[in-house]
């Protein structure tokens, strides 16, 4: 989709977002629209800064230790495969490093999913590469058939991509996995709070190169929704799940909640 | 004494340059196993540092051979480098030993406590040692070779992220 340089930069300098109508302004364009080309070559570069800074937060062992609790829990049998759906996985950093660790029983499934064809495309390049054993798909990943064929034998998952959505956005998102009737859902976000933002500051200053990266990182921690908010879109959306947010207090985080999942099992 | 403190100097010279090129190789590929690559930017970071620490080299030989200066000098202004960096540079590698013998859950807090906010403080350690042992020594040609020897050190990482462009 085109993007008119001057009219994304005015949006920004609007909301008060000076530092990224700067960077912004340093995006090569084609006519008046940004280059098509330098995006893309931007949004891999961030991408694959972001696999780097997941490995570090060792995102893939959380969640393979999330995901074989929730498998026993479930009690779903072997017989069917059952199905890991990552939601909005950019390079699938996380389906990959489970599958090149098979920390996983093998009769899981890894599919990942991204709305970005470039990074979809170089996701499964990337596993190609390394002869994983994991699915990518462009798309939308709670459109019936794309991602999840077998609701009740599906897990869905995300790490990082709640901060995205707007607060009356999540209702939505939780209902669209309700509707396919998920076994259970678990999705990795930051907890807001001075810790996070200060923490994203310093890794994002010291792991990342690219300045959109380096803003974006601390504006992620900010945007980030609260635990009762996710709870109250989650029971709202998905009414017939168990729901909880699996983090310590906001004051004195627990050592583990770099990043803490909100879970969902149907009851 | 001067032995050692010119051996520490560039054995610590050259492990911030080969963790500087494997800073600068980090994130580049996407891969899972980015042990090759690793490597490679350990290597890089190892040899530019090397290369770009010849000028400093070269004053220090020519002020030492020409200009008559004595390694006393130099040993002293090391010496003084050593206080301020030698710290910094145990507290890193102290950091890297405990993100090694930690449990995977705990891992990264080695990064968030130390290493992340290390390498952030990193180029303001080597400028304020700099800043020090100038102030310190009484001799120019030292002084001199102090300054390009510490921009040698900044100029690793910044040299390869540019050449990764």
């Amino acid at each position: 989709m085109p993007v008119m340089s001057a009219e994304a930069v005015s949006v920004l300098e609007m909301r008060g977002q000076h530092r990224a109508a700067k960077i912004l302004r340093q995006v090569p364009t084609t006519g008046a629209e940004l280059a098509t080309d330098a995006v893309d070559e931007l949004g891999l570069k961030v991408h694959r800064e972001l696999s780097r800074l997941g490995e570090e937060l060792q995102l893939g062992r959380r969640v393979a230790s999330m995901v074989g609790a929730l498998l026993q829990q479930l009690g779903l049998g072997t017989v069917t495969p059952v199905r890991l759906v990552d939601v909005g996985c950019g390079l699938g950093q996380v389906l990959r490093s489970i599958a090149a660790s098979g920390e996983l029983p093998p009769y899981l499934e890894l599919v990942g999913v991204d709305m970005n064809p470039v990074l979809s495309a170089e996701a499964a390049r990337l596993a190609r590469v390394e002869n994983l054993d994991v699915r990518f798909v462009t798309g939308n990943a709670f459109e019936p058939g794309l991602a999840i064929g077998d609701g009740p034998r599906t897990v869905v998952l995300s790490t990082g991509l709640l901060h995205h959505l707007a607060a009356d956005q999540l209702v939505a998102f939780f209902q669209a996995q309700a509707e396919l009737r998920v076994a259970a859902f678990a999705h990795w976000d930051i907890a807001p709070c001075v810790w996070s933002t200060l923490g994203a500051w310093v890794f994002h200053q010291a792991r990342m190169r690219q300045p959109v990266s380096r803003h974006d990182g601390v504006l992620s921690a900010r945007r980030a929704h609260s635990a009762d908010v996710l709870v109250a879109a989650a029971e709202q959306g998905a009414p017939g799940y168990v729901v909880d947010v699996r983090e310590g207090s906001r004051w004195h985080p627990r050592a583990l909640d770099v990043l803490r999942p909100i879970v969902g099992v149907r009851g | 004494m001067s032995v050692v403190v010119i051996v520490a100097l560039v054995a610590l010279g050259l492990v911030d340059a080969a963790f500087s090129g494997l800073r600068a190789g980090l994130g580049r590929t996407g891969l899972v196993d980015h042990r090759h690559e690793d490597r490679r930017g350990l290597r890089r970071g190892a040899m530019l540092g090397v290369i770009v620490s010849s000028p400093a080299v070269t004053a220090m030989a020519v002020d030492l051979t020409v200009g008559g200066q004595r390694v006393t000098a130099y040993r002293d202004a090391g010496a003084v480098f050593l206080t301020i960096v030698g710290p910094y540079a145990l507290i890193v590698l102290a950091g890297l030993g405990v993100y090694g013998a930690l449990r995977w859950e705990f891992k990264y807090l080695a990064s968030a406590v130390i290493l992340g906010p290390f390498t952030l403080l990193r180029p303001f350690v080597v400028l304020a040692a700099t800043v020090v042992a100038v102030r310190h020594t009484p001799a120019p040609g030292v002084a001199i070779t102090a300054i390009l020897a510490a921009a040698s050190v900044l100029l690793v990482e910044p040299v390869l992220n540019r050449r990764y462009r």
